[in-house]
């Protein structure tokens, strides 16, 4: 259950060109994808999950780590290093649960970037009252949908 | 009280029937439609077939009104979001309390804003504890928050040197012991000061949490040697 982190690579940066100490809860496929993704990019990433099998879905490419349980207990957080993290992602098919993993991260451990997936567009307002800064792949993938069929001439 | 409880599992579902027994207006939700539908066959209109994690379906069932909030489902993080929701949407007029599943928890609801919390887990192992107790030991009934005073249970044992002493005799409340009542098997005794006391009385008293463990061993102690205090 130890975290490593490797320095990762050169090419590592953010915006700001540092390297990132992320952790991220749910390692479905929104949540495997963007692990991966961030770990070649040489960001120390640490996923958790509460289905060991769930990591099955991580690419070779992934070179965080990993560790087994429910992101909501404080203490799994911990050992997940949340007390020097840069940034936390909750990315669960629950809502109510990356409400509550969000909220513990901003709220009582001060986690500079804190970003929740929002499932259920109808829920985002619940989000918003409790000041999450939310993502919501639904609308999101609509929008691109709608785009891919509205804005696109038939050339 | 106008209680909005959410969750209608057998927590609930008792609970609104106590609430209703004794005056209460209660509305209950019950996120799952089947469900929800044999609890309306029984309780009536006051059930709402809908998710109380959704403000919309909070406002429905009256938040914006009610002085309590229940939140009685299964699952901690919708309990969390239920009351941290009506608390916002009721601008901070009703009160919330959440049943917590893993006691773990109960400490970061009151850091999210939670007014009060409640674990059946941590209940039943005080109750464990107490029976672990029983060998004329103190139990901690209730820690009266941020008074410094703590409601406690001293049961007396055999060797015990109040036996056999009237209440008035111990001049427990120059110690810092305020007796509320004595339990005395089944009965429940107001605490005279000529009651002379049995082995296997129960005292519950008021003290300082400071001066708890100085009053335990005077009072469970056999009389052996001079107290020095």
């Amino acid at each position: 259950m130890t975290a490593i982190l490797g320095d990762g690579e050169s090419s590592v940066s953010d915006i700001n060109g540092e390297s990132l100490y992320v952790i991220l809860v749910g390692c479905g496929r929104v949540g495997a994808e963007l692990a991966t993704m961030l770990s070649e990019e040489g960001h120390a990433v640490v996923i958790v999950d509460r289905d060991a099998e769930s990591f099955n879905r991580l690419a070779d490419e992934f070179s965080g780590s990993t560790i087994h349980g429910n992101g909501v207990d404080e203490d799994i957080l911990r050992s997940a290093g949340i007390e020097r993290a840069d940034a936390v992602v909750t990315a669960t098919n629950g809502d109510n649960t990356n409400i509550m993993v969000a909220q513990i991260a901003q709220k009582i451990y001060r986690v500079r970037r804190v970003v929740a997936r929002c499932n259920d567009p109808v829920r985002s307002s619940a989000y918003e009252l409790l000041g999450l800064n939310t993502i919501c792949p639904t609308t999101v993938g609509a929008e691109l949908l709608h785009d891919a069929i509205v804005l696109t001439g038939e050339g | 009280m106008f209680i909005v409880l959410v969750g209608g599992g057998k927590v609930g579902y008792h609970m609104t029937k106590e609430l209703l027994d004794i005056g209460h207006e209660v509305v209950l939700m019950e996120k799952d439609a089947v469900h929800a539908r044999t609890l309306k066959a029984e309780l009536g209109s006051l059930v709402i077939g809908h998710d109380g994690c959704e403000g919309r379906w909070l406002l429905e069932a009256g938040v914006k009104r009610a002085d309590l909030v229940l939140a009685v489902t299964g699952e901690d993080e919708d309990n969390l979001i239920i009351c941290q929701l009506a608390s916002a949407l009721s601008k901070g007029k009703a009160r919330t309390i959440a049943r917590v599943n893993n006691p773990k928890n109960a400490n970061v609801f009151r850091r999210l804003g939670v007014d009060e919390t409640v674990s059946a887990t941590d209940l039943i192992l005080s109750m464990i504890e107490q029976d672990v107790e029983e060998t004329g030991a103190v139990v901690h009934l209730m820690k009266l928050e941020e008074s410094n005073l703590e409601l406690v249970e001293f049961r007396l044992g055999k060797e015990s040197r109040a036996v056999s002493s009237r209440l008035g005799e111990l001049e427990l409340a120059k110690r810092g012991c305020n007796v509320c009542l004595l339990i005395r098997g089944r009965d429940t005794l107001f605490p005279e000061r000529d009651l002379e006391l049995q082995s296997g009385d129960m005292i519950v008293a008021l003290v300082h949490m400071e001066d708890e463990v100085e009053i335990r061993n005077f009072l469970t102690e056999p009389e052996v040697r001079v107290e020095m205090s």
